[in-house]
């Protein structure tokens, strides 16, 4: 037994079940420097044990985070964790090996706490570089298909488009319900390939907004214009509710906010009940301006909150009410509210309403 | 249909559908279309027809749309005329450029109806 062991023993065993992980860990004390490592350390970091002891942890690791921003010791998990005793999950971040290559890792850092009292922390990491690798693969099949949809697509929408604006000639009502059942599921397509080619540009980092005044409320009478045959189709009626200020201006990228802007709305005439009326409003509160898109429909289970706005997720009623989708749509446009300095949150009461609220900076 | 005083719209680009396409719709709407998927004609046939507006396809086979909407803000007598660009391309680097250049307005093919183009084409003229 472990207990009537002599200290130095101890030690020597703590060591050995260190050495028996598959994944990296460091064990630091309460300043961050490292008191203890394993073998799957040295081996994912190409360093020996004794070029990483007594080192202040990311001393001699370089670490940067998925958007390519440097950590140091403000940002870093680690210290956060040391600073605020509080374990933090699974945090992706490229380190560099002695050789110089880079190394994917996901780390979760926790605090040793004694009395109440952070006295040290322990960093566990796994190699994900393999995984992450895969990822770039999907992701750039993901651009390159998606980039090539786009243009066809969108000519055939433009195509369509003309047709049901009967500038060719009235059409049938046959024909124009035809029409409109074929230009339904082409917004559908091209919301589809837009989500992949956002995400695609988001990991990439290549979406960089550019804030300027822009006004909520054209933006809003745009996208309502360009959803009208959709919600028509599923049978839904949009009502704008817009706060009398004569200024409703966001500080927003004018692109990103029209995305964010449609994914909602567009969401909601896709898990709205036929026959529902999709609330949308704005209102000033303070210096900030709330957009809320509101519908009757589905709703969100509560044990499904926590991954509404996570990555390829779509929640069992969705997938059964709408089979259709990519799961990115709320991921991406949280990301987008949080490019352009907003907040995202949601209310939703199961099989009765969903309420999506956007907070943004006025000017 | 296009009259006597009807404003004329000059488009460039190089897919033969959307060309067709954009030519017919704004006909109906009643503008005087001139198109041409050569980038290297755009200023001679601009300087004869002396177009109202632009509309610019970035990825064109014969030439950059980016050089060309340059190329047309630099160009006497289209200082000031309008310049519309109709892409594909949705990158924020591409928006921020091509506007830089001198675009007035920048509309992503796939996230804008027709009719929004032909709209704003009716609030530049």
């Amino acid at each position: 037994m472990l207990k009537f062991k002599k200290k130095k023993e101890l030690v020597k065993d703590i060591q050995f079940f260190l050495d028996a992980l598959g994944d990296g860990v460091f064990i630091v004390d309460q300043q961050g420097t490292i008191v203890k490592t394993n073998k799957a350390a040295s081996e994912i970091l190409g360093f020996d044990q004794y070029e990483l002891l007594g080192r202040l942890f990311l001393s001699p690791l370089g670490a940067v985070d998925e958007s390519g921003n440097p950590i140091d010791k403000k940002n870093a998990a680690l210290f956060v964790s040391l600073k605020e005793g509080k374990k933090i999950n699974n945090v992706t971040r490229q380190f560099t090996k002695k050789n110089g290559d880079w190394v994917w890792t996901s780390i979760t850092t926790t605090p040793i706490i004694k009395k109440r009292k952070v006295i040290g922390g322990i960093v566990v990491f796994r190699d994900i570089s393999a995984q992450k690798q895969q990822e770039e693969y999907h992701l750039d099949f993901a651009h390159i298909a998606s980039h090539s949809l786009r243009a066809p697509l969108g000519n055939v929408m433009w195509a369509f488009e003309y047709f049901m604006s009967g500038r060719l000639g009235p059409l049938s009502k046959k024909y124009q319900d035809y029409v409109n059942d074929i230009y339904t599921k082409l917004k559908e397509m091209n919301s589809m390939v837009n989500d992949l080619l956002g995400i695609s540009r988001l990991q990439h980092n290549k979406i960089k907004p550019k804030l300027e005044k822009t006004s909520l409320d054209e933006t809003i009478k745009k996208v309502i214009a360009d959803l009208d045959h959709y919600a028509k189709s599923q049978n839904v009626k949009i009502k704008v509710k817009i706060s009398q200020n004569k200024n409703n201006y966001v500080m927003a990228d004018p692109y990103h906010l029209r995305t964010i802007v449609q994914n909602l709305i567009e969401n909601a005439i896709r898990y709205s009940f036929p026959r529902t009326v999709i609330e949308i409003s704005t209102g000033k509160k303070d210096k900030d301006i709330i957009f809320a898109c509101k519908n009757e429909g589905i709703g969100i289970p509560k044990d499904k909150y926590k991954f509404i706005f996570a990555k390829f997720f779509r929640a069992k009623n969705a997938v059964d009410k709408q089979g259709s989708g990519t799961g990115m749509g709320l991921y991406l446009t949280k990301e987008m509210v949080i490019l352009n300095q907003g907040e995202i949150w949601f209310e939703s009461i199961i099989n009765k309403d969903t309420t999506f609220f956007v907070k943004l900076k006025t000017l | 249909m296009a009259t006597k005083q009807a404003k004329k719209i000059m488009i460039i680009e190089d897919d033969s559908f959307s060309l067709k396409l954009y030519a017919s719709y704004l006909e109906k709407e009643g503008f005087a279309v001139i198109a041409t998927p050569q980038a290297d004609e755009v200023l001679r046939l601009a300087k004869q027809a002396k177009p109202n507006l632009f509309i610019v396809d970035l990825m064109l086979q014969g030439g950059d749309g980016f050089i060309l909407v340059d190329k047309i803000r630099h160009t006497a007598g289209f200082k000031n005329t309008p310049i519309i660009v109709l892409s594909n391309l949705g990158q924020d680097s591409d928006i921020t450029r091509a506007k830089k250049l001198g675009a007035n307005k920048y509309f992503i093919k796939s996230n804008v109806r027709f009719q929004e183009v032909v709209d704003t084409v009716r609030e530049l003229v």
